[in-house]
C-alpha cells in the first residue's frame, strides 16, 4: 500500500513536471543555443544537425560539427556567410563551405574550403588559416587587429563560381557594417588567390571550447 | 597620331569603367589607374601595338631598363601558328622632364613557329583593360610599379595570364584576368594559366 502511495506520488510529480515545461513560454528559434533532440540545432534561423566528434587537433578534446541541414544551391556557387563566433582560450572554430559529406568523419567535409579561426591560451593574436585542395595557407597577418577574447563578427564571401581557386573577401563587422566597409582580406588582391576550392554543397562550423552565435547565408556581398 | 591618341582617350574609358564596375579593386586603386596607364611599360605596350598594325597581338613580353623598354609582341598567323614581332620603345620627356610617353620602333619580325590558341584573339581593348587591372593591383598591394623588370602577358581560351616579375626580392607575381561583367579585370594567382608563348 505504502509502495502504491510513493509511485502515486512520483506520477503526478513527473505530470506536474510536464505541464510546467508546457507553459514556459513559446518556442524563440532565433534565440535557441543548444541541441533541439541531441540531433539539431537553430542559430539565428539556420538550422544544424549536430555532430559530435573527438577533434584529435587540439587538446581541449571533444568538439561538434555544426551541419547545415539546408546544402548549398551548388557547387558553383557564391554566397555570404555571417558568423559571430566566441573562442575560448586555446578554442578553435572552422568553417567549412563547399564540401561533400563523408562516411569517416563526423566533424569535417571532404573537399571543402575550410576557413579556422584559433585563440592561443596565451594573450597572442587570433591564428587564422584557410585550407583547400589540400593545401593551407597562413592569413593570420590580416586578422592581427582582433581581438580574440572578443566574440569575432565576420562576413565571408566565398565565390566558388570562378573558373580557378575559390575567391575569398573577409569583412570584420565588429563596429557595425557600411556599403564601403573595407576587406581585412581579399584573396584575389591581398595573396596570390586562396589556395584552391570546393567540390561540394554541403556546409557547417567546427567548434572546439567555441561557440557560434550568430550564422545567416545571404547573396555574396561582393558582385563581379 | 590621330589613331594613338583616340586609342589613349578608349583605353582611359575603359580603365573608368573597369574601376566603376569593380569596387573592391576601385577602392585600392582608382588613384593608381592614371599613373598606371601614363607609365613607360603600359606606354610602350601600346605603342608597340599601334605601330605593329595587327589586331592579332595576344601575347607580349616587355624588359624594362631605365628609360628604355625591349617590346616582343606575339601574333597569331593562323589558329596553328604564331609570330613575334620586337619593338625598341624609349620615354620621351619633355623640356621641363615629365613623361610624356613612349616611342617604339620596330626592330623586324621573327620566324612563325607553331602555337594552339584555341579562341579567337582578344580585342585590344579588353587586354589594355587587363593590363590597367594588374598593374593597378600591383602597385596598391604588392609593390610600387617602378619595381617592375619584366612583364609578360599571353591569352589562352577566353582568358590572359599576366605575370609581373619585380619587387626586392625580386618575385613573380600572376593575375587572371578574365571578363567579370562587361568588362576585363584581374585577380591575383598562384600560378600561371597555361600555354604560355616561348620566346
Amino acid at each position: 500500500m505504502g509502495q502504491l502511495k510513493t509511485l502515486t506520488s512520483v506520477v503526478w510529480l513527473c505530470l506536474f513536471g510536464f505541464a510546467l515545461a508546457a507553459c514556459s513560454g513559446g518556442h524563440n528559434p532565433d534565440l535557441t543555443q543548444g541541441p533541439i533532440s541531441g540531433k539539431q540545432t537553430v542559430i539565428t534561423g539556420t538550422s544544424f544537425e549536430v555532430l559530435e566528434g573527438t577533434d584529435r587537433d587540439t587538446a581541449a578534446g571533444a568538439s561538434k560539427f555544426l551541419l547545415a541541414s539546408q546544402p548549398l544551391a551548388d557547387a558553383r556557387f557564391a554566397t555570404h556567410f555571417r558568423l559571430t563566433l566566441e573562442l575560448q582560450p586555446g578554442g578553435h572554430a572552422a568553417l567549412s563551405a563547399f564540401g561533400e559529406k563523408t562516411a569517416t568523419s563526423a566533424t569535417s567535409l571532404k573537399n571543402a574550403v575550410v576557413i579556422r579561426f584559433e585563440r592561443p591560451l596565451a594573450t597572442a593574436p587570433l591564428s587564422v588559416s584557410i585550407t583547400a585542395s589540400g593545401t593551407t595557407d597562413d592569413w593570420s597577418a590580416f586578422f592581427k587587429d582582433l581581438d580574440p577574447a572578443k566574440p569575432i563578427q565576420l562576413g565571408i564571401d566565398i565565390h566558388n563560381d570562378e573558373s580557378g581557386e575559390a575567391h575569398v573577401l573577409v569583412w570584420n563587422l565588429e563596429a557595425g557594417d557600411h556599403p564601403n566597409l573595407p576587406t581585412l582580406i581579399d584573396s584575389a588582391l591581398d595573396v596570390n588567390g586562396a589556395p584552391g576550392k570546393g567540390f561540394g554543397r554541403n556546409w557547417g562550423v567546427l567548434l572546439s571550447n567555441a561557440e557560434l552565435q550568430l550564422a545567416r547565408l545571404t547573396p555574396p556581398r561582393y558582385e563581379h | 597620331m590621330i589613331f594613338s591618341r583616340s586609342l589613349s582617350t578608349t583605353t582611359a574609358l575603359l580603365g573608368l569603367l573597369f574601376i566603376s564596375a569593380t569596387p573592391e579593386i576601385a577602392s585600392a586603386s582608382a588613384s593608381t589607374a592614371p599613373a598606371v596607364q601614363n607609365s613607360l611599360l603600359y606606354r610602350s605596350i601600346e605603342s608597340a601595338m599601334g605601330e605593329s598594325g595587327s589586331l592579332l597581338n595576344f601575347a607580349a613580353r616587355v624588359t624594362l631598363e631605365k628609360d628604355e623598354a625591349e617590346v616582343l609582341l606575339f601574333q597569331a598567323i593562323t589558329a596553328t601558328e604564331m609570330n613575334t614581332q620586337a619593338f625598341h620603345c624609349h620615354a620621351e620627356v619633355s623640356s621641363t622632364g615629365e613623361f610624356e610617353g613612349s616611342h617604339c620602333h620596330d626592330e623586324g619580325m621573327g620566324r612563325p613557329s607553331a602555337h594552339q590558341l584555341g579562341a579567337p584573339v582578344l580585342k585590344q581593348e579588353s587586354i589594355l583593360a587587363s593590363l590597367t587591372s594588374a598593374l593597378s593591383v600591383y602597385d596598391a598591394r604588392i609593390a610600387k610599379l617602378e619595381t617592375i623588370s619584366q612583364l609578360k602577358f599571353w591569352q589562352h581560351g577566353d582568358e590572359l595570364t599576366v605575370k609581373l616579375t619585380g619587387g626586392t626580392p625580386e618575385v613573380e607575381n600572376f593575375f587572371m584576368c578574365h571578363m567579370h561583367g562587361s568588362s576585363f579585370d584581374c585577380h591575383r594567382s598562384r600560378r600561371a594559366g597555361p600555354n604560355e608563348p616561348k620566346e
